[in-house]
């Protein structure tokens, strides 16, 4: 009999029908075929399962990566729609030049001329992209700004060397390039052609085939080292491409043309302006002047440069070695220096300007550098004295980062996973921001950082306050709230920043609020509960819902064995169970959700809710009811005054005159109520 | 299951082919073709405009000389002959003399084989020019071996001659090179500068493969002598 296992059935070339035969043919009869059915029968359960778990598992990762894709893919957006700005402003300022050199145009021809020349411009840009969409994996035509297409059309290539045809083409002629696109046999949707090769015109050389045996009407395009020829189908076609290469060749060589003299000319007047000086008067005042370095008259251009590509680091260090170098003494009468010293000023200004925009959260600012992307221009800002600007930018950046953080959280299950949640993100936050800021800002910046600190605390608080104190909320899932909130406070008070105070004086007015209410809460319903009471002991109907009920009563801190009836009824009318639940609940919450200056509330509460069961207790004359009464009076009172003491370390005084009123006799603590009561917390 | 090479080349040839529009083909094109081609050696005609390259080009060509001129702009042709009883295809581009744009010309003489230099030896501006295509080859080629002869064409006209033949033969001897005087329309010496071109592009190839074929050392030697002219 074979054993039964998974490696079996994954092996590549598991054929069912055979399995089962070579199974039946081991088997000895129908039982022991039953049991391998019951065996394979639990394999397949066990790998569903597997599988199942898996799915869940990748599941999860699918969707965490999804969401991460999903925010690149905004990323990439945006970064796109940089690019393409920048390609718009890189295009009208080739455009400026250009025209700036026909200054002399009227302005009015000049006006027509650009809106011909926009015409032009749509209709070439149309052109180019439809070129694109049929060209599969086309390259990007739109690259030059004056590229046209001057002619296309269909060619056989022949093989250079053995004059044989070896496939379709479909060409076309740029003014700067040739591109060369195959068919596509089988093709789907818009795509026409494939896109094989370009070649630039400048490297292209163009033969008429004259004569190449049987082949006729061909040219060839040498562009080193390679070597096509294609053939056209008649002589007039080949005729049009030889003139519209010989056309692009032209064009070609007249814009080099045209770019090497006005290279010359923009040559020639700072030659001239370089001689000039020398041979002119100047040269008498100032024989000893010492021409400035090559590096400082160009540094306007170096730090355009280094702003366009963002090396802002570098373009700082520049300056400042320009300005350094400019403020030495052998160039302190340089003609060119208050220039180039203005012009550097300029530059700084706008160097700011951009390191501030960078900060800026509004603008095209994004979370996913995180705060350490941030460092860069805010030191570079710090030396140009822009502190406070940059402080104030960083800590809305910090501002920014917080709030998505706690974002992030999810309201998922209890609402105190939540709360802990929230309140460790939003001190991990706190600490990152609280390490960044003083890496990068001196140390009198710091008071910026406490006040925002604890405004985004109070943001915070504010938040969860309205999430937290609810009627719904019971009031130790409150207790639970706020002090996870508390220690999550108090641990970040590691990093020197103790935000205590501040989260106190937020939760003040909420706990007060939340205290009274529920007192009142108590209060209303107490009339109901107490004239609904049927005085009658209470029936918990199994032995379980019993020691259900004693474990929970134990943790109050009674122990109520002695009050069990015939196993499962209590001794204690059910009114005066919810009481004491209730009373010792209050106390016990309330006495940790306050802090010292609100113990009055918690005194009040406790005093109210107590004196007004009395009262009620004192009208009503069933002898049952007056039973409880005792109770409420000899067991829960000195419990409570005990449990009082124990917490806070003193007498609840207020309580203690009520139960001197109602003439209750407060042992010393110790003795009577460890005879009587016994509860963990006191072994 | 293997194929080798060539048979996956006509393979590929096939499968191009039944891709093709067939109004495209040349007659023939697509029946079998001969197992291999013969040598093809390319030849480069270079010189002033009007000096007579296409003249000369036309008269190997098609044994016929054509009075009027017309400016080229770069022509190939191609012809089958016999080269000391080997069968080889020349290959011969027709460059333009007056191409304005000299970073242009680059492009074609890289493709070339062999040059011929020509000139007219009545108009002593295009013996001049000579140098000036000389070095540009030798500047595209990066070889200062490269097969090359300096052509002195119009011999015909001997009476109104302007360039000495001793200065002719004294630049040829600088480059060294051999010098021909042809005539494109009496035939003279036509035939001649095309099959000596020929001759010296098939020794450098079968030199060159030789080099390929393992006699690295010998190459390798070589080419330090040119490191060192």
């Amino acid at each position: 009999m074979s054993d039964i296992n998974m490696e079996k059935f994954a092996v590549p070339e598991f054929v069912p029908e055979r399995y089962v035969k070579e199974l039946t043919k081991s088997c000895v009869g129908g039982e022991e075929l039953a049991q391998q059915k019951e065996k394979i029968k639990n394999l397949a359960e066990e790998t569903a399962n597997a599988l199942k778990k898996n799915v869940y598992e990748n599941y999860m990762q699918f969707i965490e990566t999804a969401t991460e894709i999903s925010h690149l893919e905004t990323e990439m957006y945006k970064l796109s729609h940089l690019l393409s700005d920048q390609r718009i402003v890189l295009t009208t300022l080739s455009q400026a030049s250009i025209l700036g050199n026909e200054n002399t145009l009227s302005r009015e021809s000049l006006d027509n001329h650009d809106l011909e020349g926009e015409r032009a411009e749509e209709e070439r840009k149309n052109k180019l992209t439809s070129i694109s969409e049929k060209v599969e994996s086309c390259m990007n035509l739109l690259d030059f700004p004056d590229r046209h297409l001057l002619h296309e059309g269909d060619l056989l290539e022949i093989d250079a060397e053995e004059n044989t045809a070896l496939q379709r083409m479909h060409v076309y002629l740029f003014n700067d390039c040739l591109m060369l696109t195959s068919w596509i046999s089988n093709r789907r949707g818009p795509m026409r052609y494939k896109f094989q090769t370009s070649y630039p015109i400048s490297t292209l050389a163009v033969v008429n085939v004259r004569d190449l045996g049987t082949v006729k009407q061909a040219f060839k395009v040498l562009a080193f080292p390679d070597t096509r020829v294609f053939q056209c189908n008649s002589i007039a076609i080949k005729k049009d491409w030889l003139d519209k290469f010989d056309l692009a060749k032209k064009m070609h060589i007249e814009k080099e043309n045209l770019k090497q003299k006005k290279k010359d000319s923009m040559d020639k007047p700072k030659h001239e302006s370089l001689e000039s000086p020398s041979l002119s008067v100047e040269e008498i005042p100032s024989p000893q002047m010492t021409p400035l370095p090559d590096w400082v008259v160009d540094v306007t251009e170096e730090l355009d440069v280094l702003i366009v590509e963002r090396h802002f680091q570098k373009t700082y260090e520049l300056m400042m070695a320009a300005q350094k170098t400019l403020n030495e003494e052998e160039y302190k009468n340089h003609p060119q220096k208050c220039e180039i010293l203005k012009k550097i000023e300029q530059k700084q200004k706008v160097l700011t300007e951009i390191l501030l925009k960078e900060l800026d959260v509004n603008h095209n600012w994004s979370p996913r550098g995180g705060l350490r992307s941030s460092r860069p221009p805010v030191i570079i800002l710090n030396k140009f004295n822009l502190t406070s600007q940059a402080c104030e930018l960083f800590l809305d950046i910090c501002s920014h980062t917080v709030k998505a953080h706690v974002k992030g959280v999810q309201l998922e299950g209890s609402i105190y996973s939540y709360v802990k949640q929230v309140g460790e993100v939003f001190f991990c936050s706190l600490s990152d921001a609280l390490t960044e800021f003083i890496v990068l800002f001196p140390k009198n910046k710091l008071s910026a950082f406490i006040v925002w600190a604890s405004m985004q605390l109070r943001i915070l608080m504010s938040q969860i306050i309205k999430q937290v104190f609810t009627p719904q909320c019971a009031l130790d899932s409150v207790l639970e709230c706020v002090q996870s909130l508390r220690e999550q406070c108090t641990l970040f008070c590691e990093f020197g920043l103790d935000l205590r105070f501040q989260m106190n004086s937020c939760l003040r007015t909420p706990i007060i609020r939340a205290l009274k209410e529920y007192k009142e809460k108590i209060i209303d319903s107490m009339k109901t509960k107490i004239t609904d009471d049927k005085w009658t002991p209470v029936n918990m109907h199994t032995k379980a819902g019993m020691n259900k009920f004693l474990t929970q009563m134990e943790n109050l801190g009674l122990i109520l064995v002695r009050y069990v009836i015939n196993e499962t009824w209590v001794d204690l009318s059910s009114s005066t169970i919810w009481f004491v639940q209730s009373i010792i609940t209050v106390q016990n919450v309330g006495l940790k959700i306050v802090t010292k200056d609100m113990m009055d509330v918690v005194d009040e509460c406790i005093y109210s809710i107590f004196s007004s069961r009395l009262m009620y207790s004192s009208v009503n004359d069933v002898s049952y009811a007056q039973k409880n009464y005792k109770f409420i009076l000899d067991t829960v009172m000195p419990l409570i005054l005990k449990n009082y003491k124990q917490e806070v370390g003193y007498e609840n005084e207020k309580l203690l005159e009520l139960a001197k009123k109602y003439g209750v006799n407060i042992a010393p603590p110790k003795k009577s109520n460890i005879t009587k009561y016994t509860s963990n917390e006191y072994l | 299951m293997e194929l080798n090479v060539s048979e996956l080349f006509m393979l590929r040839k096939i499968y191009m082919g039944g891709m093709m529009c067939p109004r495209l083909l040349a007659p023939g094109a697509m029946s079998k073709k001969p197992a291999t081609q013969p040598t093809l050696h390319k030849v480069i005609m270079v010189g002033s405009g009007g000096v007579g390259k296409s003249a000369l080009t036309l008269q190997f060509m098609y044994d016929e000389f054509v009075e009027d001129y017309e400016p080229t702009k770069a022509d190939s042709y191609r012809k089958k002959v016999v080269l000391d009883g080997e069968e080889v295809q020349i290959d011969i581009l027709d460059t333009a003399g007056q191409e304005d744009y000299a970073a242009i010309r680059d492009n074609y003489f890289r493709s070339g084989e062999g040059f011929l230099c020509v000139f007219s030896i009545t108009e002593p501006e295009s013996f001049d020019a000579t140098q000036e295509f000389r070095e540009q080859i030798l500047r595209v080629k990066n070889d200062e071996n490269i097969p090359f002869l300096l052509v002195g064409n119009k011999s015909d006209l001997g009476d109104k001659r302007r360039v000495p033949l001793d200065a002719c033969r004294e630049r040829a001897a600088a480059w060294r090179v051999p010098y021909v005087e042809t005539s494109a329309k009496t035939r003279e010496n036509v035939d001649k500068v095309f099959f000596d071109l020929m001759r010296e592009i098939r020794s450098r190839k079968s030199d060159d493969s030789r080099a390929t074929n393992g006699d690295v050392k010998g190459k390798r030697r070589r080419r330090m002598k040119c490191a060192i002219l």
